[in-house]
């Protein structure tokens, strides 16, 4: 059970990988195939198992792109 | 937002929610420098009683997407000339910041915020430091490091013409004014936390009504350092903190 969700923002995310760098628990990763609305390639929330909702990619990321949620 | 989730870290209230994308490049890192501030002023419940100074730089257009009271860009350099005027014109409640980039504060507008903190003016001024000129595309700065290639020095910033790079942070701590001068950077999850740390206190410092306090921010500039973004916040924590150290140069309860 997934304890944490985290919601990327495509229209604001520039792929830079500041929240990929940081992720402890590698659930976010940066896609090869997905493209953000800028056409820069963009995190993925790939694996939600893995999520703690420790926020970290939320204060990493310049852009305003990323929300947690617990999951309750 | 479903029933059974909670909202563990989002954006800032004090966001205005725009449609568009901001205007900064990719990895830049005005965002996190406008965010450890909004975070500061939301935990310390300032955010109706600011006024924020924009200086000329990118990091500017964050004034405009937030709900704080805000003027800018004010003329290149005098956001600390600005900043007295109205504290001067303010009451006591009304917190005055400016934000300004390394070009803004320590190249053009040197004379106004070194007579600032000489003054003991009550307000903060948050210098966000990416060791060249961003906005007219990464020319060299004041504060770029010796040998460092940017677009006006190609073979590396020399000692000889060009002469060396100057430590903000430091300058303003030796001022009599200045109850608090702080350098941080953002490069990880713990540097943000002591970043939002010093930003804190130095709002404290005008809260208290003790006198100017200066925290510088390094950030990164990918776009015209050349590099990839991860890259960059590698370079800050091992090449630029040899030249600007981080931590708190000056913290006084009471000026002399």
């Amino acid at each position: 059970m997934a304890k944490g969700s985290v919601i990327i923002n495509e229209d604001f995310c520039l792929g830079c990988g500041y929240c990929v760098e940081f992720c402890k628990k590698k659930s976010l990763t940066m896609s090869q195939d997905n493209y953000t609305s800028q056409g820069l390639l963009q995190a993925n929330f790939s694996e939600p198992e893995s999520c703690n909702a420790c926020g970290l990619c939320v204060i990493m990321c310049p852009h305003f792109a990323i929300e947690v949620y617990k999951v309750i | 937002m479903n029933d059974n989730k909670e909202l563990v870290a989002g954006t800032p209230k004090i966001k205005i929610n725009v449609p568009v994308p901001l205007a900064f490049c990719q990895g830049c890192q005005h965002g996190s420098a406008t965010r450890v501030i909004w975070d500061s002023l939301e935990d310390l419940g300032l955010e109706d009683r600011i006024i924020w100074v924009g200086g000329v730089t990118c990091g500017t257009v964050s004034a405009f997407i937030s709900d704080v009271d805000a003027i800018g860009p004010v003329p290149h350099g005098r956001a600390p000339d600005i900043a007295s005027a109205m504290r001067r014109l303010s009451d006591k409640e009304t917190i005055i910041i400016t934000y300004q980039g390394d070009g803004d504060a320590i190249a053009i507008g040197t004379e106004s915020l070194i007579q600032a903190a000489a003054r003991a003016e009550r307000i903060t001024v948050f210098m966000v430091n990416n060791v060249n000129y961003g906005t007219t595309g990464g020319q060299m700065a004041p504060t770029t490091l010796i040998g460092q290639k940017t677009t006006t020095s190609p073979t590396g910033r020399g000692t000889n013409k060009e002469g060396f790079p100057i430590n903000a942070a430091e300058l303003v701590a030796v001022l009599g004014g200045t109850a608090y001068s702080a350098r941080g950077s953002l490069t990880s999850p713990a540097n943000y936390n002591k970043t939002k740390k010093y930003v804190k206190k130095a709002l404290q410092k005008q809260i208290d009504d003790i006198g100017f306090s200066f925290v510088e921010i390094l950030s990164a500039c990918p776009a015209n350092w050349g590099m990839p973004p991860v890259e960059c916040l590698k370079w800050i924590d091992n090449t630029l903190t040899k030249q600007y150290p981080l931590g708190e140069f000056k913290d006084l309860d009471a000026l002399v």
